[in-house]
């Protein structure tokens, strides 16, 4: 085999890793100009948005599962829980 | 004075779910303190997630107000001793209250799949009527 053989197929790989590991943009944030305005649509009280970032047991999804970004997977947490100590959503299914 | 967003949840057993006497009870606990009521309506009566002393249901009123950040350490004590009270949260908004959503502004946000096939009848039943 020519060694351009080996080396295309390794450059071939990398961009299918790439493809495969690379994110698409957080839900909140996507097509907005300032994060912050999605930013601000999470709302602790609003159970059925939180609903959607939980397992049916009640806990959290990874920001791999959720693909939530840094700052917006912070801002779920916090909201989930604050749902959680006011008796909205449970803390074990 | 800063502004603050508070959920209260009352116990149905010792105050009645009725609208008026749960915003009061609340908006005493706070005026007493010196701080003053923006809003403050009843949120919802509704099936809690856990039992939280024996109590399966409770009553939410979510109120906005303002108040000296030093009298909020106060509010929340005092809300905590009470015995009306199961929960209680209060949280520091920033420059602006949030917009005011009640329990029904949420659910009237929420998608709704039924209303879909509710609608396909309608017509199905208008076409039959044409033939």
């Amino acid at each position: 085999m020519a060694p351009n053989g080996s080396r295309a197929k390794a450059k071939d790989k990398k961009k299918r890793l790439k493809k495969l590991t690379e994110r698409t943009p957080c839900r909140w944030c996507k097509g907005l100009k300032t994060c912050e305005e999605g930013l601000a649509r999470i709302d602790w009280k609003n159970v059925d948005q939180l609903q959607r970032f939980v397992t049916p047991q009640g806990k959290i999804f990874s920001r791999k599962r959720s693909g939530n970004c840094s700052r917006s997977q912070s801002l779920l947490k916090a909201a989930v829980k604050y749902a959680r100590q006011m008796a909205l959503m449970p803390y074990v299914g | 004075m800063n502004k603050y967003e508070g959920m209260f949840l009352l116990d149905n057993s010792k105050v009645k779910p009725d609208a008026a006497e749960c915003v009061a009870a609340v908006s005493e606990a706070i005026t007493k303190h010196g701080g003053t009521i923006v809003r403050a309506e009843r949120w919802d009566e509704r099936k809690l997630a856990y039992e939280i002393r024996k109590q399966k249901r409770g009553t939410y009123v979510l109120a906005h107000f303002e108040a000296d950040p030093t009298k909020v350490a106060a509010i929340r004590n005092d809300v905590n001793l009470n015995e009306n009270f199961l929960r209680s949260m209060v949280i520091r908004c920033g420059e602006d209250f949030p917009t005011f959503l009640t329990a029904a502004d949420y659910e009237a946000m929420r998608p709704r799949r039924e209303e879909e096939p509710a609608a396909d009848v309608v017509k199905t039943d208008v076409i039959e009527e044409e033939v």
